[in-house]
């Protein structure tokens, strides 16, 4: 890629059955300099779906405004939200498709929802007194520029993020409270402000869950 | 076009709480005509009816070449959009997409508009079961119950009368056989002159579309029959109860 800082930027993504959780680091700058600590790459692309980006400066910002408008343009079109699968599936296919173009976006995203349920298989449980998936819950993608997506319980982008994920992998579950996962988040942080060279200064912390999105103080 | 869509063989389709019931009269009949191919039946189309996805069929009255580019297009836009999202179509999102179309051509580059109107039968995660009728002009809207070709004043003024909230698939199936009796020139009806299709859910909430044989449609036309005999007899004993007094 283009820029020198690849990978220098760490996110980090929780998701389980109450709530999702996303980490991003806030630096942003050119080549040495730093310009700012605290650029917040958890962009709300709608009042219960998190995308973070990461990689280009500006390809970062101009994708998600992109797939937010285009979001949004979505949800007057058809009268209500889009879902959480549709937002992710339409994102892979901007990414899959800016691939293979001259100028390709050059952005690793974690994509974090919470779903309410899908009204019409909601109501057929209801009738039917079952408990059939009706499409509601915490839902974690990762995507990354190649246009690859993998839906994940946790999941990480940058180089800081491997530290972060073996943390993980030995202490999520799927039914924890929020409280143990930013516990979790809490370690995972620290391991990458240990063992990655650059300064990887403050992390923006957001929480999606069933009262909608909240900034948590930052780490 | 909607003077010839006028002429053109009657469809209807009925809402039910479990489905959605698509009837048409089949213009061409014949002894000669081969729609059963060896015995199989096609699932995805008929003469007057058509599968576009796993969720969503048409009903056609109208110019069938015109209705076939259309056919075409709605089964493309519903294929790009589940590329795209991995999902079923919405219903009402599809229409509006064909619509869209057909408008275009009522406004641009001196074409004429598709003499077709079709009655769209639909189910999606959003809004359940849905019934839509769209005419040349790039209209729609969606209905309960509706007609669409020859006779279908006198077809829809029936079903205002007949159609209620609580009818399941199976009554509807008589409702539309009761109606179409009355609107088509035949007295009596038999499974060459019919076409009937449903769309239903099966246990796993998973959208079904299915042409009715000739079996099942007779077993159908039988029942509304002795329906249709047991009414006219209570007809009869209450004018002779009115008579004698």
């Amino acid at each position: 890629s283009t820029q020198s800082t690849w990978g220098m930027e760490t996110l980090i993504g929780i998701a389980c059955k109450s709530h999702v959780v996303l980490a991003a680091s806030g630096g942003s700058g050119h080549s040495i300099l730093q310009f700012k600590d605290d650029e917040d790459k958890l962009h709300q692309i709608d009042d219960n779906k998190i995308l973070a980006c990461a990689g280009s400066n500006g390809d970062s910002v101009q994708f998600s405004d992109y797939v937010a408008r285009n979001l949004a343009l979505s949800n007057n079109r058809q009268g209500r939200k889009t879902t959480g699968p549709n937002s992710a599936y339409f994102i892979r296919g901007e990414l899959a498709n800016s691939i293979r173009s001259r100028n390709p976006y050059q952005v690793n995203c974690l994509l974090g929802t919470f779903d309410p349920p899908l009204p019409e298989l909601k109501r057929l449980n209801d009738e039917t007194h079952q408990n059939k998936p009706d499409g509601s819950g915490s839902n974690l993608w990762y995507l990354d520029y190649l246009g690859s997506m993998q839906k994940i319980p946790y999941a990480t982008q940058g180089y800081g993020g491997t530290f972060a994920m073996a943390i993980l992998d030995r202490y999520y579950k799927e039914d924890q409270s929020e409280q143990e996962t930013l516990e979790q988040l809490k370690m995972c942080i620290a391991e990458v402000r240990k063992r990655i060279v650059i300064n990887q200064s403050k992390f923006i912390v957001k929480v999606i869950n069933n009262k909608g999105i909240t900034r948590l103080n930052d780490f | 076009a909607m003077e010839c869509i006028g002429h053109a063989g009657a469809a209807l389709g009925i809402l039910s709480k479990n489905g959605i019931v698509l009837a048409a009269e089949k213009k061409v009949q014949s002894k000669l005509l081969d729609n059963e191919f060896n015995g199989k039946h096609s699932d995805t189309s008929c003469e007057k009816m058509f599968k576009i996805d796993d969720h969503m069929a048409v009903a056609v009255a109208g110019l069938t070449s015109d209705a076939n580019i259309l056919i075409n297009w709605a089964r493309t836009v519903a294929q790009r959009h589940t590329l795209q999202y991995q999902e079923p179509a919405p219903v009402e999102l599809l229409i509006q997409g064909l619509c869209d179309m057909k408008q275009g051509y009522t406004q641009f580059g001196g074409q004429r508009p598709f003499g077709v109107s079709f009655l769209f039968a639909g189910w999606d995660v959003y809004l359940g079961f849905q019934l839509y009728h769209s005419d040349p002009s790039g209209n729609y809207a969606a209905w309960k119950a509706n007609a669409i070709g020859s006779n279908n004043t006198a077809a829809v003024s029936m079903l205002k009368q007949e159609w209620k909230e609580d009818l399941d698939l199976d009554q509807s199936i008589l409702l539309a056989i009761k109606v179409l009796l009355k609107t088509m020139d035949s007295s009596a009806l038999s499974p060459e002159k019919l076409e009937f299709s449903t769309l239903t859910l099966n246990e796993d909430y998973k959208p079904r579309f299915r042409i009715l044989g000739a079996e099942e449609l007779n077993k159908y036309l039988q029942q509304a029959k002795e329906i249709q005999e047991k009414e006219d007899r209570e007809k009869e004993k209450k004018k002779e109860a009115e008579k004698g007094k």
